[in-house]
């Protein structure tokens, strides 16, 4: 199960939002896959940043470029 | 010189302690916003507001979730944005259950290498460390009246 997800047209995420994000990370790393995230905007970039949640959450520029790495 | 020490530009809103209710806190602020950019003579970039706008809104989240959760009585906060020479606040109050205390934020989550790394990663927690890094305070007082009160403050 490998997962991208399209934060393109998400206009603001908080803390929890990303956490959520987590647990669909856990759940597909158990299932043996990967979940991604794309085109996050700048506000999710401070997020993801403030949050260190970069660190395992690495935001792609595309989908396309996200898929690709699979 | 009382004009000095108040705040140059204020303003406030109430809204229902609701999840569904914290689009108004953004309406607020943006309106705080443009009465920022006609008063002061420097006013904060973009980047600036992005950290404070989403410390404000991950608080306002924190007394939906945590002051206000499920079962409880429907209550109410009120948002005060102040903007001063050097610095711009946010206060809320509200009068839901107490904050337990400053709780430590949750800690830096590992550089995951593996795939079991990330099995052990925390759901949540990350609120409070966001805006402890968004912002240059963050004070809670339970007011003797019984309420919530919340103030951040960053400065320019």
């Amino acid at each position: 199960m490998r997962l991208v997800v399209d934060l393109g047209a998400v206009t603001f995420i908080d803390s929890s939002g990303f956490g959520a994000l987590i647990g669909g990370l856990k759940a597909a790393r158990q299932a043996g896959g990967d979940l991604r995230i794309a085109r996050p905007t700048n506000q999710a970039l401070v997020v993801l940043k403030l949050t260190s949640l970069d660190r395992v959450l690495r935001p792609f520029a595309s989908v396309e470029e996200a898929v690709a790495g699979y | 010189m009382a004009a000095t020490r108040g705040a140059l530009v204020q303003v406030e809103v109430t809204v229902a302690a609701r999840a569904d209710r914290l689009e108004a806190l953004h309406a607020a602020l943006d309106r705080f916003w443009s009465r920022v950019d006609e008063t002061l003579p420097e006013p904060p970039d973009n980047d600036w507001r992005l950290h404070f706008a989403t410390a404000m809104a991950e608080i306002g989240a924190n007394i939906v979730r945590h002051a206000h959760p499920e079962g409880a009585l429907p209550g109410i906060m009120q948002l005060r944005l102040r903007a001063f020479r050097n610095r711009i606040e946010a206060r809320f109050a509200d009068g839901g259950v107490p904050f337990r205390g400053m709780p430590e934020a949750t800690p830096a989550p590992p550089t995951v290498s593996t795939d079991d790394d990330a099995l052990v990663l925390a759901e949540g927690g990350y609120g409070l460390r966001l805006v402890l890094a968004a912002v240059d305070k963050l004070d809670y007082e339970r007011t003797a009246a019984g309420r919530n009160h919340w103030r951040l403050t960053k400065r320019f």
